[in-house]
């Protein structure tokens, strides 16, 4: 469980996020959503302890930010930015530096490491690419590779920003089904989304932003239902029911 | 099973490429023994080495040795400096002279001896403090205005276009302050001695132990800022203590050498084009063949026009420009270094 509380928080000029209070819940997917520049990303990075808040306090895990060691802190938050170099390693090295945090120097990992990046990769599907070049690999394979990393690093909360990005709708769907089953075993996941549908499907708990502060907290269906979507958006979420029972959501313009 | 056997493949392929390099790094300083103005044979050098007083004895400890030792240590102090910064800077384009430190170690070597002539001992500590200071310029810099990597490099040019500036006034306005000003441009080893290498081999020999010292941390960085600060590596004490060690490596090398910063951009990508772009064993594998590569130039120039010789740093030039360009050619898809 990640909490915030009265966070406000910047980089050099005016604050991006201004009083922020809420939690990321073990087990649970929250996507945070919400235009351009409205400080979704800032608040993944504070909520991951890489930026300090100017004020407030963030809590991971029950201890207040500041107190950790920065591998500490990297045994409890895996954190993948929206963009990054592609370096120079195949897939099972970039995976092994995921036990980064828990090495001591030089760093070398052991038995258990190996085999914990053995299971991160064939739980995410990588583990055939094992020894392919990362700069050979697909948009969707990289971000597979990196998923696979984050889950080696064996955290109790993950967080990416906009993880299907660019990524064609088969691994969008699968990226979102990684999370799903890192949520089904006890993980906080976080992600910023741009894509509402995905978000909709996959969401346990939404987070809509404007302008540097949350404007609704709730279920996809309580979203739907409360109309901040057309404030923020200037689109209206249209509950379509399945014959399996399922609710699944159109989103059309408002006038 | 298929894809392990591959892998451990790679990783043989990888190890024997290093050796390979170990192998060429010897037979370059065997030939740099023996060839030369005049062709010592294996038996005359063994002759030398015990009998100092003896005319091979006195060529190889006052001139063959030094200048083997000197090409040994500079290619592989800027080689190595050279897969820190393009590490660190995360731009392949980027060398030794990026952060600044051939122009400041330049700097420093033209006011020394503008000021204070005939102190020829000082010049190492002083290109060492001028490529120190250059890089903590330019750290600074980039720092004050944001850090990322594009800020370094920008900080790097402006600073080295500048500190250039300086050394040419220098030159200009006090024209017997550098009497071998076009040779230490150029950059060369002949004439260097034992006096000038002492110091710089201390620095060389810190500066490698400090790189492979942090070398797992190095290896984190290159995953990029964000990454790395998430895998719990403390980013910015890291990347300051690579450029130091980047700084020191170079400018020790500069001190005696000139300014043959090339090596430290050439070197770095022919390693990874070896190694195929793996870059586990990078570091040692740009170490030997920087001393190599710089100590075979160095015989080819005393070789080639003799018995002329031509500086070393314009057979670098001369061999090592075509060489890349070759490199860059083959290598289709281009660096794989973009954003993803």
């Amino acid at each position: 469980m990640i909490e915030l509380e009265n966070v406000t928080a910047g980089y050099g000029g005016g604050p991006v996020l201004h009083d922020v209070s809420l939690s990321f819940p073990d087990g649970e997917i929250t996507a945070i959503l919400g235009p351009n520049g409205c400080g979704k990303s800032t608040l993944l990075k504070i909520a991951a302890g890489l930026l300090y808040p100017r004020s407030g306090q963030v809590r991971i895990g029950g201890t207040v930010l500041p107190t950790f060691k920065p591998k500490l802190l990297a045994q409890q938050v895996a954190y993948l930015p929206q963009s990054r170099p592609v370096p120079d390693l195949d897939v099972e090295q970039l995976v092994l530096h995921g036990r980064f945090p828990y090495l001591k120097y030089p760093h070398r990992p052991g038995p258990t490491d190996r085999e914990i990046a053995g299971r991160a990769m064939r739980s995410v599907g990588v583990d055939a690419l094992a020894s392919r070049l990362l700069s050979t690999l697909s948009g969707g394979e990289l971000q597979k590779a990196y998923i696979a990393m984050a889950l080696a690093q064996d955290t109790p909360h993950v967080l990416l920003d906009e993880p299907t990005t660019y990524l064609d709708i088969d691994h969008q769907l699968e990226v979102m089904r990684l999370c799903a089953a890192m949520r089904d075993a006890g993980k906080a996941v976080v992600l910023v989304l741009h894509d509402l549908p995905l978000a909709f499907r996959f969401a346990d708990r939404l987070l809509l932003m404007r302008s540097g502060a949350p404007v609704f907290s709730g279920s996809p269906a309580k979203l739907a239902r409360s109309g901040a979507l057309e404030d923020v958006f200037h689109v209206r979420a249209h509950p379509v029911p399945f014959p399996d029972g399922t609710t699944h959501y159109l989103f059309l313009e408002t006038q | 099973m298929r894809c392990l056997r591959i892998f451990s493949m790679a990783k043989n392929r990888q190890l024997v490429i290093l050796l390979g390099c170990a192998a060429l790094l010897l037979v370059s300083l065997a030939l740099s023994l023996c060839l030369g103005a005049v062709w010592l044979s294996p038996a005359q050098l063994l002759e030398g080495a015990f009998c100092p007083g003896t005319v091979p004895g006195r060529i190889l400890w006052h001139t063959r040795l030094p200048r083997m030792l000197a090409t040994l240590l500079a290619g592989s102090a800027l080689a190595a400096s050279g897969v820190l910064i393009q590490t660190v800077l995360g731009n392949p384009l980027a060398g030794p002279n990026i952060i600044g430190v051939n122009a400041g170690a330049g700097f420093a070597v033209a006011l020394l001896s503008a000021f204070t002539p005939l102190t020829a001992r000082l010049t190492p500590l002083a290109a060492f403090l001028g490529a120190l200071a250059a890089m903590l310029l330019v750290y600074f810099a980039a720092k004050a205005t944001g850090a990322s990597r594009v800020t370094l490099v920008l900080a790097g040019v402006a600073v080295a276009s500048l500190l250039n500036a300086g050394t040419d006034a220098v030159v200009t306005l006090i024209p017997d302050a550098l009497p071998g000003s076009s040779s230490f441009r150029i950059g060369g080893v002949e004439g260097v001695s034992m006096v000038q290498l002492r110091p710089a081999a201390v620095y060389i020999a810190l500066g490698l132990l400090a790189a492979f010292a942090l070398r797992p941390a190095m290896d984190v960085l290159a995953l990029g800022d964000e990454t790395a600060q998430s895998l719990g590596l403390r980013v910015e004490p890291t990347r300051f203590a690579l450029l130091l060690t980047a700084a020191l490596l170079a400018g020790a090398a500069v001190s005696f050498a000139g300014l043959i910063g090339f090596v430290g951009l050439i070197v770095p990508h022919a390693a990874r084009a070896l190694l195929g772009g793996r870059v586990k064993h990078l570091l040692p594998t740009a170490t030997l063949l920087g001393g190599a590569f710089l100590t075979l130039c160095d015989v080819l120039s005393r070789v080639l026009f003799a018995p002329y010789e031509l500086p070393v740093g314009i057979v670098l030039s001369f061999i090592g420009c075509p060489f890349f360009l070759i490199l860059l050619a083959r290598r289709k898809g281009g660096h794989a270094r973009d954003r993803a």
